[in-house]
């Protein structure tokens, strides 16, 4: 140790001028540290190497096991092709018939059941009233009829219809609203005609 | 200073493990760039494979039970096309009209063909069509009301497009059953 530390204070050289001349060469001196400079540049390259290797072997590691198993999918693909291709064809053979169910779905879907709107009215029909026409359109259904009595007595029995008409389960599941369009006494017979629509839900009003 | 050859095989043979690392860590770094492109495409390439495997699992999945499904489904609408009516066969299709007429006792006072004045059908391409009538009867409330049910629930699909049930003659006279006209506009499901 304490040789070390002589050589240490002798490759400083020096500093006062040495009172013989100093023949020694220190390039052919051996190093005598403890552990070598040439110890750690080899332990740096050893050690940037042999990451480097990892990495790079890590890498072709992973490119062959995307490579497996593209080609493991690619055999399940080729495997599962034909019967996929056949599920689908029937699917869009299915899709096609479905179309035609649809269009029959659409077509059915009336707004009006003619003859259980007649029975209905029919049945709901209160006394001293009768119906004379009914006329479905587009949007709704009109009713014109006659209401016998008094004027009184028949205004008032025709107010009482379009109320019995406006609570009815029947007719409000259909119509959004029921309206007297006319209210008149006929000439000569002196009884008193009336008009009503039925409007159908969802249609615009005149 | 210039460098010699004699000084070069100096340092080299001074330091072989450090110039033999450095070599082979350059040559390493170039495969990793090189091959880090092929790395890239093989996982595009897996990502769409996987999708397009699982597209395939999914569709066979799915179509387990369609076979039958679809015949099923086939058998309702070769039951469905038997009900239509052909607009060309206009014989055919007044037959239709007349039995339920002699049927319920309804007497015919119009049946026409009804004409389309729509125009070319805007919207999807349909594969049925409706055939229109007019149709024009006159009988009692319960001929009539029967003919309307018929017309419903027979063979052929009905649409009613518009209607009017008229009572014809003046309230209060003799007659004991006045009678009623019925009038519609109508379409039958069919083929065009």
């Amino acid at each position: 140790m304490l040789s070390l530390l002589q050589k240490s204070d002798q490759t400083q050289g020096p500093l006062l001028p040495a009172w013989h001349p100093n023949f020694r060469d220190r390039e052919r001196l051996p190093d005598t540290k403890v552990v070598r400079t040439q110890f750690f540049v080899n332990f740096a390259s050893i050690a940037v190497a042999a990451g480097l290797l990892l990495y790079f072997c890590y890498q072709e590691y992973t490119i062959h096991n995307f490579s497996r198993q593209v080609a493991d999918w690619q055999t399940q693909i080729d495997t599962n092709r034909k019967a996929s291709d056949q599920a689908l064809e029937l699917s869009r053979k299915f899709v096609d018939e479905e179309k035609k169910l649809d269009e029959l779905d659409k077509f059915l879907k009336p707004r009006l059941v003619l003859s259980q709107f007649l029975l209905r009215t029919g049945s709901t029909l209160p006394e001293g009233l009768a119906i004379d026409a009914v006329d479905v359109r587009d949007t709704g259904v009109s009713l014109r009829g006659t209401a016998s009595g008094s004027p009184d007595e028949a205004s008032g029995r025709t107010s009482t219809y379009i109320e019995q008409l406006r609570q009815d389960k029947y007719f409000s599941g259909i119509f959004e609203d029921v309206a007297l369009n006319k209210l008149e006494r006929e000439q000569p017979s002196g009884r008193l005609t009336f008009d009503m629509f039925l409007r159908f839900k969802g249609a615009a009003k005149k | 200073m210039a460098l010699t050859t004699q000084d070069l095989t100096a340092f080299f043979k001074k330091h072989p493990v450090a110039i033999g690392c450095g070599v082979l860590s350059v040559v390493l770094l170039a495969g990793v760039y090189i091959r880090s492109s092929k790395q890239g495409e093989l996982a595009a390439q897996l990502k769409g494979k996987e999708v397009e495997g699982q597209k395939i699992l999914s569709n066979i999945r799915n179509g387990a039970n369609l076979a039958e499904q679809f015949e099923a489904l086939t058998a309702s609408t070769k039951e469905l096309e038997s009900r239509l009516v052909r607009s060309s066969e206009r014989a055919r299709n007044q037959q239709y009209f007349y039995r339920i007429e002699s049927d319920t006792g309804v007497k015919e006072v119009n049946l026409q063909p009804a004409s389309s004045n729509a125009g070319p059908q805007r919207g999807p391409k349909t594969i049925y069509t409706g055939v229109g009538y007019n149709v024009a009867v006159v009988g009692d409330y319960r001929q009539i009301l029967d003919f309307v049910g018929r017309l419903e629930s027979g063979p052929h699909f009905y649409r009613l497009i518009s209607g009017s049930v008229t009572r014809q003659g003046q309230r209060g006279s003799p007659e004991s059953t006045p009678a009623v006209t019925l009038t519609l506009n109508l379409e039958l499901l069919g083929l065009p």
